[in-house]
Parts: C-alpha cells; structure tokens; sequence
C-alpha cells in the first residue's frame, strides 16, 4: 500500500509506535538462539573494581550503556571501539567493558541497561556473541533498538 | 373614559335654559313667600350664577344654606310644592362639579321623587273654584277619558295656584344615570336611563338630551353583558342621516373602546370599516382629542400580536403634526385678537381659551412620540422592518433624548436595521446605547442582536470586532456577558484564528451552565480541534455532541468531521461506522463526497479489496463532488487516491490513465505535486522518464521563491532523489543546469547547489574544495529573504563549523529568529544562534543563549534538538558555576533514555556538580561510573580517574587511590595525554610516601 495522504498534510509526523518491531526483534533472537552455538556463561566470574568498596556506594542516576554492532560485526560501547575482531566469539573487551559497567551500577544501587543497536546488515552471531557477554556480566536488562 | 362621559352625559341646563327657570321658580316664591322671597329668589339667582360659572362650591353653599332652611323635599314640597326638588337638582349639579358622584346621585333621586302623588288642592283654571276635590285630599271630581281631573263645574282643568310643578325629575333621573354610569354602576345607569326614556310622556327632555340619554344607556348595555343588544341599539345612530356628529362621535368611540374589546378582531376591523369615516371626518383638534384612547387601543391590540388591528387603530389616531399646526394656527389667532377686538371684556376669555389651546397642544407633542414607537412596533411585527425602521430612526434621531422612550427608540432601531441588513444603521444606533445607556437592562439585547444578528449573517469581522469591544465592560460569567463571548470564539473560528477560537470556546463552555449555544459552541470548538489536528480532543467533543444534539443541523458535518478524527486516531471501526451513517442518513450533504474519500482513506489502511471497496469510494467521491460547487479539490484527492493504489498494485496502465485523467482536469490543484510525486514510479514503469523529469522541473521553475519552506522543498528534494535514482549519470549536471538557469528563482538556484553539495558528500573521494565553491558560490551576496531556513542554516552551520566564523553565521540565524517565527527549521536557528551565544564571554549573550534553549526545549517537540539543548542549558550553567541549578539538568539528562550523544560528558559533568557541591561520596561514585563506561571520551574519563583517586587520598583510602591511577594508567598506556602525566606524576609520590598499614605490613 502506499503511504496515504490525507487534506490535513501538513501535520506533524505521528510517533512511530516501535513496540511491533521490538516483538519482531525478540522473535528473530529466539532465531539466532536456536541457530548459534552459546559459550559457556562466564557471569560467574569474579571480578574486583580497583579501588571500591561497597562501603563507599552511594544511590546516584547512572545512564544506560549502548552496544552498537556494526554491518562487519565491529562492537561499539558508547561510540567507543571495544572489539574489532570480528573473529573472536568471547568478545573480551566488551566482556570487561560490562563487567565494569555492572560493578559501577552497584555502587550506584542501580541496575545496568544495555541498549544493542545492531545494524540489520549485520550477522546475527555477533549479535548472539553480545548476549553473552551480557550474560557474563550478569546483564538482563537489555533493550533492542532499530 | 370617564372624562368623556362626563361631558356627554352631564348635559347640564344650558344658560338660557336656567334663566327660563330662575323666572319660574322666581315667580313661585314670589307668591307663597311674601316676606323671605327676597332671600330664596336671590339665592336661586346667585346658585344659577356660581353654576353657569362654573364655581360649585358657591353653588353648594346657597343650596346647602336654602335645604337648611327650608327642609328636606317632602317639608319643602308641603310649603312650595314640588317645585322645591329644584334645589335638590341644582345642588346635584354643583356636587357633580365637585365629582361627589354619589351625594349627587342622592340629589337628584330626591329630585325624581319630589312629587305628589295626586294633587292635594286642586282649583279649576277656568272659575277658579275648588274644584271636585276636597281639603283632604279626596277626590270629589270626575276624571275625563284621558284619566285626567276635571272641574265639575266647568270641565277645565283644576290646578293648585300656589304650587308650581317640579320640571327637573326627569333630568334628574339622566342626571342620576350619568352619576351611576361615572360610578360604574352600570346596572342602576341602565334602570335609570331606561325610566328617564319611558317616563318622559311630556317631553320635558330635550330632543338632544334624548339621544344621549339613548346613547349611553346603550353603552351601559354593553357594561353591563348585553353586547350585542347595545351594541344593535346604539349602532343604528351612526347610520341615521338626523344624528348629530358629536353623538355620532360619541357613538363610535363607546363602540371603539367599550365593545370592540369584548368582540373579535375581525368584527372589530369590518366595524372599523363600515364607519371609520365617522371619526375621521371630525375635526383634527377634535380627533386629536380622542388620539390617546386610540393609541391605547392600538397598543392593546399590539399586545394581542395583532399588529393589523393595532395599524388600524393607529390610522385613527390624528397626525400630531397636523394637530398642533391647528393647534398653533388657533393660537395665534386668538393672540392676535387680544390685541385687535376693542372689546376688553372677551381677552380673559381668550386667555383661557389660549391656555386650553397650548395644554392640548403639548398634550398632543408628548403623545406623538409615543404613537410613533407604536407605530414602529407594529410594523415591525407585521414584519415591515423598512417601515419599522424609519419610524425609530426618527424617533432616535428627533425625539428629545431626555425622552423616557429613548433606550426603547434605540434598541427598535438596532433591531430593526439588522432586518434589512441595514448593519451601518444598526452598528450606529447600538453604540449610541451603549454610550447612553451602558446599565440599561436592554442592553444584553443590544448587545447580543449586534454581535450574533451580524455573526449569523456571516460578518465575521464586524461580529468579532464588535463583541471583543462590548464585552470589556461586562463582567466575566455574567448572563449579559454570554452571547458576546459566544460571538468571539464561533467569529474567531470563522476568521481562522483557531487558537484564539480554541481558547475562546473552551473558556465559554466551561464558564456558561448550561450555555445558550452549547450545541454551537461544541460544534465549532470540535471544528477548531480538527483544524488544529488535535485528533483526540475533536472525538472527545464530537462524541458527546451526537449523542446530546441527535436533531442538530450539523449532524453530517459532525458525522464527518468526527470519522476524520477516528481514522486519524487508527480507530477505523468506529471511523468507517460514523462514516457509513453520513453516506446513509445525508446523501444530499456537501460531506458526502469528502465522505467517500475517508472512507477509500480508512478502507486503504485496512488493506480492504481495492476493486470492491477501495475503488468505489473514491469513484463515488468523484461523481458526488460534481454535484456540489467547489468540491474540485474533493474529486482532485480521489483521482491521487486512486492513482497511488494502482500504482502500488503495479497497475501501471491504469495508474497512468489516473495520473492522465489527473493532469487534464486538475492541473492548478493543490494535490499536483502529491500526485506528480505519486506517480514517478508509474511513470518510470511506463516508460516515461523524462516526462518525469520535465515535470518535475516544471514544477520546480514554477515554483518561485522558497520563503516558507514548503513545497519547493518538498518537491527538490523528490526531485534530487528521482534523478538520483533514475538519471545519476546526469544528476550533477542537472544540477548545474538548475543553478545557471535565468528561468530559475533564486531559491531554487540555491536548492541546486545544496543538492550539488549533498551529491558530493556522498560521493567517493575527497570534494572538500568542490563543497567549499559552492558555498562560496551561495554565500555570494547572498539574501536570505527568498531562501528556505533550511538554506539559511546550512549556510551558516558552514560560516560556523567549516569556517569557524560563527560572527557571519550569526546574522543568518538572527534575520530567520526575527522574520520567520513558526516556519519550518526555525528550531534549528533557535538552538544554532543558542549555542554561538552560549560562547561568549559577555553575561548578557549568554542570557540570550538561556532563553534560546528555553525556548528550544519548551516551545518545540523536535527531540534531538531538545538533547543539544538540555546540554547546552547544562552547560551554561556550569560554566557560569552554578552547580546547583546544573545538577538537575545533568539528572534528566541522565533519566532521559533516549538522549545518549552526550553521555559521557553528562556523567562527568553530573560527577563535578556533586563534587563541586561537596557531595563527595555521590561524586566519587559517578567518577568511577564515568571511566568505566567512557574511558576512550579521555576528556571525561581522565579527569574523572584522577579526582577519583584524590577523592580517595583525602580519605586516607591511599592504596585504592593508586589502584584508581594504576588501572588509569594501564588502560591508556597507548595515550600521551598531559592528564596522564599528572597521574604518573601521582601515583609514583604516592608510592613513594606509601606505608602499608600494619596488618597488611605483617603480612
């Protein structure tokens, strides 16, 4: 169908309603689990912040991390490079990047959210890579834009 | 009325009549009162005198002092016989003149009945002898056939010589009927006058004296219920040739004012007809007389919404005008002869007779004005509102102002002009009430016959003009106050200033329960919602109004205004239902052919069959629009429609008929670019590129300036996208061919350029110079007059960013901030001009720059704007060192999950607010968060190590403060960066001043 007008066109664009393609997306990750061979779950590691204790914490706003995976399967955080190795599943430098990310929450008495921006280009076993450091982290909190 | 009867009924003996009289009873007392005659003859005499003069009070002195004397009828009758009633009758007179109806009224009964009843001595006339009766009063004579005395001895007839008859009993009885009448004891009247009319067998009544008796008799009929049977028997008088006017005059008026009410208007007006001739051929001083009585008739008639009878009645009425130039003419002439008649005796009498004159005159002036308001009521009744209008435009413009009447005269004449669309009369006359009579109680009606009478006409401007001035001195909520708050918002609606109208109606609603125009007033706030693509706030109205006004005129234009708003709300169930009843239930209305089109709009979002529901709407909607004027543009949409649903069913043959079918009978229509748009890929598929192309170019070059930032833009941008697409080999040099081209405005020689430059931004390889030409190119004495903002900005972020001259992006910004408020990218100049000012060294600048980003963030709903400008007020206000007010804005930042460009500094700077505050421990926290999540932003993320592990010194924490600069260092050991060397720098005196504390030295 094409997009329809109507006598009123110069009104302002509607919000785009995104909460169809969130389910879309949710069923293309069941896809991509049932398709990809998952790691071992590291979440279990320890991992010590230098410097912190949770003496020290205190309740401030802490603002959510965003994953962007780009058509080679390059990883952002916050528009910073982490992974480059498009070929390394375990994602390390994304993996530490979280884990850092989870421990400055909890200090923060907040929780960590992830934002994963993948490029539609993009393969989804990066994408399933990304879960997992996620799950490494002990991140559930996870949103899917575009 | 009772005046009138007075006058015709009192008839009183006339002068000649009581000098005939004073003689008799003269002689009377003469011969039985030797030695008092002197005394009653002297007092009849003066009685007769103070009467003619009109003085009753002298009258009623002798007569009261003469009865006293002499004692009452039946004493006095024994002493002067019958005779003596006299007195009784000449002080019923002076008791009338004194309006003692009822001791008249005792006076002249006494009258009647002073008389014998046989005569007590009789003598005959002819031997002077005693006759047949005896002393005692016993008849001894023989009475004659005719039942009359007879002497014995000679036949004459016997008389008593010393007893003279009682000659006014039966003009006693009139005088009594009129007395009763005056009271309105219309029943004894009646019993009297009927008496005096059968029992005067010797005439003592005058022929005259007859008729009035007659006269009001028969109006005492009527009083007293037998109407129709007075009316037979006095109507008969006014056909009669021997009648004399006068009681003619009198008989018309008792017909006028005493039957015709109690009759229908019909007989009343064939009565008029038959004898209205009568009362108009009386004199006008005359007529002039009666005027008022008429005048009441006319507006009794008027208050009866008969305003043919009231005309009538008025027709009666004498001109005033002619009246009083009789009146004036009179007047002068007895002025006159005071001074020519020798005789000095007559100018008192020519004084009274001026003085009557002038009373009547000025009686006659104020009552002019009056008939004419009746006048002008009654033709505006029968709906003559020239007439009517006339009448209170003189009344308005000549009638003393001090007139009583004078709101009255207005407001009719404001009235009356808006009939016959006479506004300029009506506008005028209403604010001289206004003026005149701002507390007038007429006023709301004034006011609201000015304000909506010239609203429903359609005089929007004047309408609207008119109520915003009344209403400023009217209180708010008050029922005066409601039509004309009404009027301001339906007008403001009308003259499209929806916003003005919104907020009018809205409040007129809210304040007026129940409102006198609710049904109007939803309608049009629901229309302005619509107009204002408040979608939800429209249903919300239109809703309710269905159900609560299910007779109302604008149901179908409710029905489709209503469908408009659930479709563009996605609910099109209840849509396509409202929709279905407009095409069912008002075929005929002007809605029906926009109907059709939402309903193909709502079935094509449905994704219904295109050939059994789509097709046929908009088909409908086409063959429906002819059958109304203007609806061009209905059949225009439906063609676009039905173009764009073929051609996304690749129905390409078909889609190029509509879009030729199109083009052929639409061609000026606002929807040309829509469906030249619509049609590219038809026209593609088709074959037909370059036509394409041309037409786009044609619209281009028409397309002149680009001021507003609408269509031109529009239609460049599918432009460069089509050619793009389509012809990319050509696209540049299209391009140029735009730029170059005389044919082209300036705007779109510009647009050319910046498509030029787009192209080459997108291009491989490095264009940096080719970019720069160009904006050299459009910055060549460059006037942003005819530009789009889009130009204007482009223009100026290259004067700014590229050039890093933000002084000559700041005029461009400046002139779009002063010309174009509320036009397309105006935000974007708000936020670009913001953001230079917010550099500035000088406080004043940087207050502007504040109130920009307000701006920015509070008047537009542009969410990536508001992101640089929610920072850029952060920003401000850390620089300025107010942490307090920072911190907030660093806070929503934070919660806003959508803003994520400048997060990193948001996370530090939200760190140095609570540092700066003293808030340390949140301040450390948020220094550890802001390394960890942004240790490559090294702006943020170095100082934040480094305060960290100061922070952590200062609480003696020294092994976790290195740890702080270690991690630092570890991680950006790649970096050369000054903060690296300071925490180098750190990290080693604090190792070198390190000891471990005990526990972990005995380790």
């Amino acid at each position: 169908m094409p997009k329809k007008s109507n006598p009123f066109a110069d009104q302002p664009d509607p919000e785009l309603d995104i909460s169809p393609m969130i389910d879309v997306a949710f069923l293309l990750l069941i896809y991509f689990l049932v398709t990809t061979t998952l790691q071992k779950n590291e979440a279990d590691l320890s991992l010590t912040l230098p410097g912190v204790s949770a003496a020290d914490s205190k309740k401030v706003k802490i603002k959510q991390t965003v994953i962007k995976i780009d058509p080679q399967g390059v990883i952002y955080v916050n528009d910073e490079v982490v992974d480059q190795d498009t070929g390394n599943r375990s994602v390390p430098a994304l993996t530490d990047r979280l884990k850092r990310y989870a421990a400055s929450t909890a200090l923060a008495q907040a929780e960590p959210q992830i934002i994963i921006d993948c490029d539609d280009k993009g393969k989804g076993q990066r994408f399933v890579d990304v879960l997992n450091a996620c799950a490494k982290a002990d991140i559930k909190n996870i949103t899917l834009a575009n | 009325m009772a005046a009138r009867f007075k006058l015709s009924g009192r008839c009183s003996p006339g002068r000649a009549l009581s000098i005939v009289l004073a003689f008799l009873f003269l002689a009377t007392f003469s011969q039985g009162q030797e030695a008092e005659v002197p005394d009653i003859v002297e007092s009849y005499n003066e009685t007769l005198k103070a009467l003619n003069a009109g003085n009753h009070k002298a009258a009623l002195t002798l007569c009261h002092s003469i009865i006293k004397e002499y004692g009452t009828a039946n004493e006095g009758k024994e002493e002067f016989g019958t005779v003596y009633g006299h007195w009784f009758y000449l002080r019923g007179l002076a008791l009338m003149g004194a309006e003692k109806w009822e001791e008249a009224s005792a006076d002249f009964k006494t009258c009647y009945q002073c008389t014998f009843e046989t005569p007590k001595i009789l003598a005959c006339k002819n031997c002077q002898g005693f006759g047949r009766i005896n002393g005692s009063g016993q008849e001894v004579g023989s009475r004659d056939e005719d039942g009359k005395i007879r002497c014995p001895e000679c036949g004459g007839i016997p008389y008593n010589p010393n007893h003279r008859p009682n000659m006014f009993r039966m003009h006693s009885l009139v005088q009594w009927g009129n007395c009763r009448m005056i009271l309105e004891d219309f029943a004894k009247a009646r019993e009297v006058y009927q008496k005096a009319l059968s029992e005067d067998r010797r005439n003592r009544l005058s022929y005259n004296w007859k008729l009035y008796t007659a006269v009001n008799m028969g109006r005492c009929m009527i009083k007293t219920g037998a109407v129709d049977e007075g009316y037979n028997f006095i109507v008969r008088g006014l056909d009669a040739e021997r009648f004399p006017l006068p009681i003619k005059l009198i008989v018309f008026q008792i017909l006028a004012e005493d039957w015709s009410p109690l009759v229908s208007a019909d007989r009343t007006r064939e009565f008029l007809d038959q004898y209205r001739h009568i009362a108009l051929s009386a004199s006008p001083e005359e007529r002039a007389k009666r005027n008022p009585n008429f005048f009441y008739l006319a507006n009794d008639a008027a208050g009866k919404n008969d305003s043919l009878l009231a005309l009538s009645w008025y027709r009666m009425m004498a001109h005033p005008g002619q009246v009083i130039a009789r009146f004036n003419e009179t007047i002068e002439l007895y002025t006159a002869r005071k001074t020519s008649d020798p005789r000095p005796e007559i100018i008192p009498r020519l004084d009274e007779e001026i003085a009557e004159l002038t009373k009547a005159r000025n009686l006659v002036q104020d009552n002019f004005w009056s008939m004419q308001a009746g006048l002008g009521i009654a033709h505006y009744r029968l709906k003559n509102y020239a007439a009517s209008l006339s009448i209170y435009r003189g009344l308005a413009d000549f009638a003393p102002k001090t007139h009583k009447g004078r709101p009255e005269f207005l407001h009719n004449a404001v009235f009356s002009g808006v009939k016959i669309d006479d506004w300029k009369s009506s506008y005028q006359y209403g604010m001289d009430f206004l003026d005149e009579f701002p507390k007038h109680e007429l006023k709301p009606a004034v006011v609201r016959v000015l304000v909506e009478m010239i609203f429903i006409q359609g005089n929007y401007e004047k309408a609207y003009e008119i109520a915003k001035e009344v209403r400023v001195d009217m209180e708010p909520g008050s029922a005066m106050r409601e039509i004309p708050d009404f009027v301001v918002g339906a007008s403001a609606y009308q003259l499209g200033h929806f916003d003005e109208a919104d907020t009018e109606l809205t409040q007129y609603l809210a304040t007026y329960k129940p409102a006198q125009r609710r049904e109007l007033a939803l309608f049009f706030l629901g229309s302005v919602k619509v107009k204002k693509y408040d979608w939800q706030a429209g249903t919300d109205l239109f809703d309710p109004f269905l159900k609560e006004f299910p007779q109302s005129a604008m149901e179908s234009s409710v029905l489709y205004q209503n469908g408009m708003c659930k479709f563009m709300l996605s609910d099109n169930e209840n849509a396509l239902r409202l929709i279905d009843r407009l095409l069912s239930e008002y075929p005929g209305a002007q809605e029906v052919p926009g109907g059709w089109n939402l309903r193909g709009d709502i079935q094509s979002t449905e994704e219904a069959d295109f050939g059994t529901e789509i097709s046929p709407a908009y088909n409908n909607a086409i063959s429906t629009s002819a059958n109304f004027p203007d609806q061009e543009e209905v059949a225009a949409y439906a063609m676009w429609q039905l173009l764009m649903n073929t051609a996304s069913l690749e129905h390409w043959e078909e889609a190029g008929q509509w879009f030729d079918r199109f083009q052929k009978e639409h061609p000026e229509s606002a929807y040309s670019v829509d469906a030249l748009i619509g049609a590219l890929d038809t026209l593609v598929a088709l074959g037909r590129i370059d036509e394409a192309v041309q037409r786009l170019e044609t619209l281009l070059y028409k397309s002149g300036e680009d001021a507003s930032g609408g269509q031109l833009a529009e239609l460049f941008g599918t432009y460069l996208d089509f050619i793009k697409e389509n012809d990319p080999e050509n696209a540049a040099t299209r391009l140029d061919e735009i730029s170059l081209s005389k044919q082209a405005s300036v705007a779109l020689q510009a647009w050319a350029k910046i498509g030029k430059i787009q192209l080459l931004e997108g291009a491989e390889g490095d264009n940096k110079d080719a970019i720069q030409a160009l904006f050299y190119q459009i910055n060549n004495k460059f006037d942003p007059a005819p530009h789009s903002n889009y130009i204007i900005v482009r223009l100026a972020r290259w004067h700014a960013v590229t050039r890093k001259k933000p002084e000559d992006a700041a005029p461009l910004y400046d002139y779009i901030l002063a010309n174009r408020e509320g036009s397309e990218d105006f935000d974007l100049a708000l936020l670009d001009r913001a953001e230079i000012d917010a550099q500035s060294d000088l406080p004043e600048n940087r207050a502007r720059a504040m109130q920009y980003f307000d701006r920015v963030l509070n008047e537009f709903s542009n969410a990536e704007l508001a992101e640089n400008a929610s920072v850029g007020v952060a920003r401000l206000l850390m620089k300025e060192k107010k942490f307090e007010e920072a911190l907030p804005r660093w806070e929503s930042y934070m919660d806003n999950n959508a803003w994520n460009k400048f997060s990193a500094e948001a996370n530090y700077s939200y760190g140095v607010c609570h540092d700066q505050l003293g808030n340390v421990g949140e301040a450390l926290v948020i220094y550890i968060n802001t390394y960890n999540a942004y240790p490559g932003h090294i702006e943020v993320s170095m100082p934040s190590y480094i305060r960290a592990a100061l922070i952590m010194k200062a609480k003696d924490e020294d092994l976790k403060a290195m740890l702080i600069l270690k991690d630092m260092l570890t991680r950006m050991q790649d970096i050369k960066h000054p903060n690296k060397d300071k925490a180098m720098k750190l990290f080693l005196k604090w190792k070198s001043e390190y000891v471990p504390p005990k526990k972990e030295a005995s380790k």
